[in-house]
């Protein structure tokens, strides 16, 4: 198992700059990054999966500097290691969720080479660990959001990598399935892989993450556990609203008070 | 119904559209002569009707259509969209003005490949225009209206060509030839054909397994290790080489691209790399089928190819621009 390291890393996207000095996410880990809109924390994912090539800075996988850098640089070895999930975007066609979730078998083929049984036993566990074998032959527009974002998940799930990166899987989710979501993906993190995921939800995030990072103006204020981390202090600059922590029997809850300077 | 299944009917269809069309045209035969002929036997004027005149017809309709089912499900899977058929998307009327330049300029006879070739360059040019202007998911209308630019600009060209054109029986045979048919054609034609249509059809099929990730949108298909740009010019390169072959043989048949791949599309579960040979089939099976028509509907001169297939196929872009575009407008 491998976790994945960004080091000096400066781009420009639009009006942000983003700068971060040294990030690391281990493996066996789940870790959050949250923070304001326009904070960098989507571009930031796209320089972790490689889909964009910062201005300077490296990316690469932990195992062996130079080699963990290499396989990162190459397209397909890197999707074997490495599975990504953007915010969602409409399907240009409504395949079935069999099909979708065997995308994820791609980066172990060539042009003309046909998936084989191995690939199949991939794609069906996965159908399975994440509880849609039921829809595997239905159409994807078909389903319900949850069941929907349970299928993309099943995606990542079936190239069988180490690092995982999700970008706001839990979106316009209701609640059941946002728990859905975040639980398959701490399974993933206990069975030793690499997770990151951005999200908007700090109690989701503080409720599952082992480490979080709050990013802002394109740069990582704060990260460590949630529980140092997620501070009125440290939010309150950030996302410009007073927040309580609030002690309950279930844990600490941040609760959004009002906006900063009323 | 299973891909392989599927394929086989199509297959078996095809044939059967094939051995039915050896049956049409002017001169009647009947069942026992095509098999009195396909026996090395049988009337001697049948035989050569049979095997110079149809036989070559049938053959180029068969890879014509192939091409342009393939061409349109290639080029509605790199797009994204349902509307993308290279000649409502003007490369085939650009490589017909490749075509009219090379015969115009009299580089060459129309029996040479410098004329298939001259309309790959021409149609290349209008598919990385148009994967310039419309290439990253854009709006259905936006591509149409992009297309339509790029085919009104080589309509023009073609325009200008048959202007100055000082003798007036080639152009006419120029403007005949751009209706689009596969009436007359020999084994040369179909020689002229091959090339060009085998290698893009190559590069079609070989880039195929990405369609699918592209589903899923330019990000996801790069993590999964496609090389993007790598893609798009295969693609821009095989749709160019197949339809400048067709087009400077067959002149403009629109429409088959845009059919074919509806037609298969929910029988294969909308896979777009499983949508393309189950197209390029149909898109053969259409046009011999529409080439038979062609022979058998009374008339005075007989119907030209395209002509009846844009009768057959706007109805159908006029259903799909409606359903698409409220599509659209809901997501």
């Amino acid at each position: 198992m491998t976790g994945l390291h960004l080091s000096n890393i400066n781009h420009a996207i639009g009006d942000i700059r983003l700068t971060v000095e040294a990030m690391r996410f281990a493996a066996g880990q789940l870790t959050g990054i949250v923070g304001p809109n326009g904070a960098g924390k989507t571009s930031l994912l796209k320089i972790a999966a490689g889909l964009m090539t910062p201005v300077q800075g490296v990316v690469g996988f932990d195992d062996g500097a130079e080699a963990g850098q290499l396989a990162f640089r190459d397209g397909q070895q890197r999707a074997r290691r490495l599975a990504y999930l953007p915010q969602f975007q409409p399907l240009a066609w409504p395949m079935s969720c069999r099909d979708v979730v065997a995308l994820g078998r791609l980066p172990y083929h060539g042009d003309f080479a046909n998936l084989q049984a191995e690939d199949w036993r991939h794609v069906d566990a996965a159908l399975a660990r994440c509880q849609v074998e039921g829809f595997a032959t239905r159409a994807i527009d078909q389903l319900s959001g949850g069941e929907r974002a349970r299928v993309l998940i099943a995606r990542l799930i079936a190239s069988d990598p180490q690092v995982y990166l999700l970008d706001e899987p839990t979106q316009s989710l209701d609640p059941a399935a946002q728990l859905a979501v975040m639980g398959l993906m701490q399974q993933q993190a206990r069975a030793g892989k690499t997770v990151v995921m951005v999200l908007h939800d700090l109690n989701l995030a503080a409720r599952f993450c082992d480490q979080v990072v709050i990013m802002h103006n394109g740069h990582p204020a704060h990260m460590g556990p949630p529980q140092d981390v997620f501070t009125p202090a440290h939010l309150r600059p950030i996302f410009s609203v007073n927040m309580a922590s609030i002690e309950t029997p279930h844990g600490r809850i941040l609760q959004t008070l009002d906006a900063e300077g009323r | 119904m299973s891909y392989p299944r599927l394929t086989l009917i199509l297959c078996l269809s095809l044939g059967v559209a094939a051995l039915a069309s050896f049956l049409c045209g002017p001169v009647v035969s009947r069942p026992s002569d095509l098999l009195a002929w396909l026996g090395g036997n049988g009337d001697a004027h049948l035989n050569i009707i049979f095997a110079d005149i149809r036989a070559p017809r049938i053959v180029l309709a068969a890879i014509t259509g192939f091409v342009l089912g393939l061409a349109g499900a290639a080029t509605q899977g790199l797009l994204r969209n349902p509307l993308a058929e290279p000649s409502l998307l003007g490369a085939s009327n650009a490589a017909a003005l490749g075509a009219v330049i090379a015969i115009y300029l009299g580089l060459s006879g129309t029996l040479s490949y410098a004329v298939p070739l001259s309309a790959a360059l021409a149609a290349l040019l209008s598919v990385l225009l148009l994967l310039v202007f419309a290439g990253r998911g854009v709006s259905s209308v936006r591509l149409i209206l992009a297309g339509f630019a790029v085919s009104a600009l080589a309509g023009a060209g073609i325009a200008l060509a048959l202007n100055f054109s000082t003798n007036i029986f080639a152009a006419l045979e120029i403007s005949f030839w751009l209706l689009g048919a596969v009436e007359n054609r020999s084994w040369h034609h179909v020689a002229l054909v091959l090339p060009g249509s085998l290698i893009g059809v190559g590069l079609l099929l070989s880039g195929g397994r990405a369609l699918n990730a592209l589903t899923l949108g330019d990000d996801v298909a790069a993590s999964l290790g496609v090389r993007l740009n790598r893609l798009r010019w295969r693609f821009a390169l095989g749709i160019a080489l197949a339809m400048g072959a067709v087009v400077s043989v067959t002149g403009v048949i629109g429409f088959i691209g845009l059919v074919a791949p509806h037609l298969v599309r929910p029988l294969v579960g909308h896979n777009p790399h499983q949508s393309l040979i189950p197209s390029a089939l149909m898109g053969a099976i259409l046009l011999l089928v529409a080439d038979s028509l062609v022979r058998l509907l009374p008339s005075q001169q007989e119907l030209k190819l395209g002509v009846l297939t844009a009768f057959l196929g706007v109805p159908m872009l006029l259903y799909l621009l409606r359903r698409t575009t409220t599509a659209d407008a809901v997501a």
